[in-house]
């Protein structure tokens, strides 16, 4: 039955009641109306305790029941101690029911989530705390957000210092200027190398750090925050110094041989009268026994050029020439794959000083890669000019470009973009840098991707 | 009257479900995790079963596979249908295939579905049945 219905038939009654017992006293029961008119009085004070009782057992008691719950579930923080028991009539009963369902549910959401979440922190805490690394998440102001036991040992952080903020509590005297150097940059990403002493100062033990943050951005907060990763590099230099001392060895014997190979096939080259086919054998040897001592030289400069043991041999030297020299050595290796290879000639002739040996290197190296990195059908061009007091030696080519951002990186040891992974050392930048460096110089490139490349260096020529 | 089993480690899904059922008229049982719920099939077999994934002791996984070999013995045990609540695990094929291949299979629910959408497929599942 509709609440509305229910409710009529009560006032109905109750205002009926009365007036029905006051009638049927008089005209039945032959009352006098002084008495039926008490009769009347006691009905319709009957009638509204009978209503007001009904409308309390129906609607008031189960509305109080529900706002009791609901006030109990929201002073708990929505956490459901007990449903509302059912009460009152139909229409009350599926008000409560729904109810109790909403809080069911909002409550198997909140422990769903909370769940959820202290399971996710968990999972990452213990993938953190497994690493090795030092892993370091601190906001724009350096406050400690997470960090996992390792990093705070290696920085010398008391873990219960109540304000963990970076660089001013790394206590670790080889890390603290490190880290305020990463806290001072405005850098997306940086790294840094640290060696970090024995107590005792004896380095044989020494260990080398990798430092790396990185920013990323807070979420909750919208600003940037840094994650600092400190990562233990000392068996990585070891393993790079033993490559380095096998790199040197090998090359270093490999030049005897190497020199013998190309001293016969030069002997051969006059002393036998060779076929049309077998000449072109032999220039083949030639040149690939050149390139092979060129790359033998590169290792063995490099190597020298980073330890300082580097002498140079400086000598009268033409830049002209020297140009001329390299453009002769690639010009075959150019029309081989069709690439438009050309050598501007300076206007005049440029005298200077410098280790011509070892700048005729960069130069090759510079030129090899323009033609390495050029496809068929491209154009490399080679020019010097002085200006300034400097000889400017430059290699142009049309290949791929370098993507600005990487401008510095190139010059780099073994730094190689993605995609000529596997396609050379990655030493012969490095190697160039250190000898122009050497001579007092400068090297640079002006390149755009996909608008090819111009690769130069100057030397002072006084 | 039918009777439900749900089976949830979580104990505000189970006052939940018990609830939302038992307003439908259905008697619920309720287990905490597999081994709980292999002893209520002990009492009774129910109309209907909602399962969850990862519980401790006994996972839901591990249930319908040992509900599966006691189904050989005791054919009543055979093809009760159940619904199973996933939660992060909904990609794990081989578990998702563990239960589709199951006789009683009837549907995957993400966790936290309304509960009335796994109450209308319990009813249209039992009124299909009897």
């Amino acid at each position: 039955m509709k609440i509305i219905y229910r409710l009529t038939l009560i006032v109905a009654a109750a205002s009926l009641l009365p007036v029905l017992a006051f009638f049927a006293a008089v005209s039945w029961f032959g009352l006098a109306y002084p008495q039926a008119l008490l009769l009347a009085a006691a009905a319709v004070f009957l009638c509204g305790s009978l209503s007001v009782w009904a409308l309390l057992a129906g609607l008031a008691r189960p509305m109080a029941g529900m706002s009791q719950g609901v006030k109990r579930f929201i002073a708990g923080d929505y956490k459901l101690e007990s449903v509302i028991p059912k009460d009152g009539w139909p229409e009350a009963r599926v008000l409560i029911s729904s109810l109790n369902r909403l809080m069911l549910e909002l409550n198997a959401y909140r422990a769903f989530h909370l769940n959820q979440v202290v399971e996710e922190r968990a999972k990452a805490q213990a993938l953190i705390e497994t690493i090795t690394d030092g892993v370091m998440l601190v906001d724009d102001r350096g406050l400690l957000i997470y960090s996992n036991q390792r990093a705070l040992d290696l920085l010398g952080i008391d873990k219960h210092d109540p304000n963990i903020v970076l660089p001013g509590s790394v206590k670790h005297e080889t890390f603290a200027p490190v880290v305020s150097g990463l806290m001072a940059s405005q850098e997306n990403y940086l790294k840094a190398e640290v060696t970090v002493h024995d107590p005792d100062g004896d380095c044989d033990v020494c260990k080398n750090f990798r430092v790396i943050s990185r920013q990323f951005l807070l979420a909750t907060f919208k600003r940037s925050g840094r994650v600092i990763l400190i990562r233990d590099v000392t068996v990585e230099k070891e393993i790079e110094s033993a490559r380095e001392t096998f790199f040197h060895m090998i090359t270093h014997d490999m030049r005897a041989p190497l020199t013998s190979i190309q001293g016969y096939a030069h002997l051969m080259e006059q002393y036998v009268p060779a076929s049309p086919e077998a000449g072109k054998y032999l220039q083949a040897i030639l040149r690939s026994s050149m390139r092979l001592n060129g790359m033998v030289e590169d290792i063995l400069n490099t190597i020298k050029l980073e330890h300082g043991e580097m002498k140079l041999n400086p000598a009268a030297a033409d830049a002209g020439e020297m140009c001329a020299r390299v453009f002769e050595m690639y010009a075959p290796l150019a029309s081989r794959k069709n690439i438009k290879f050309s050598l501007v000639p300076s206007p005049s002739k440029i005298d200077f000083n410098a280790d011509v040996v070892l700048l005729e290197r960069v130069i090759s190296n510079l030129v090899g890669n323009a033609l390495k990195f050029t496809p068929n059908g491209g154009e490399v061009s080679l020019f010097c000019s002085e200006a300034g007091g400097e000889v400017v030696f430059g290699v142009e080519d049309t290949g791929p470009g370098i993507p600005k951002d990487k401008h510095k990186e190139i010059f780099e040891k073994y730094t190689q973009l993605e995609e000529h992974k596997y396609m050379g050392f990655g030493l012969g930048l490095a190697m160039c840098k250190m000898a122009v460096e050497l001579h007092r110089g400068r090297i640079w490139v002006e390149s755009e991707e996909g608008k090819g490349s111009k690769f130069s260096f100057a030397i002072q020529t006084k | 009257m039918a009777k439900i089993l749900i089976v949830d480690d979580e104990r505000t899904i189970l006052e939940l479900f018990k609830y939302i059922f038992e307003d439908a008229g259905y008697e619920v049982e309720l287990a905490m995790n597999g081994l709980q719920a292999l002893e209520q099939l002990r009492i009774g077999i129910p109309d209907f079963i909602v399962l969850d994934v990862s519980m401790p002791e006994m996972s839901g996984k591990e249930f319908v596979l040992e509900l599966n070999k006691r189904a050989v013995k005791d054919p009543r045990l055979n093809s009760i249908p159940f619904v199973v609540m996933t939660g992060e695990n909904f990609m794990d094929d081989e578990l998702n295939k563990v239960f589709a291949s199951a006789r009683g299979f009837v549907c995957f629910f993400p966790k936290m579905i309304p509960p009335e959408k796994v109450l209308e497929k319990a009813v249209e599942i039992i009124s299909g049945r009897s």
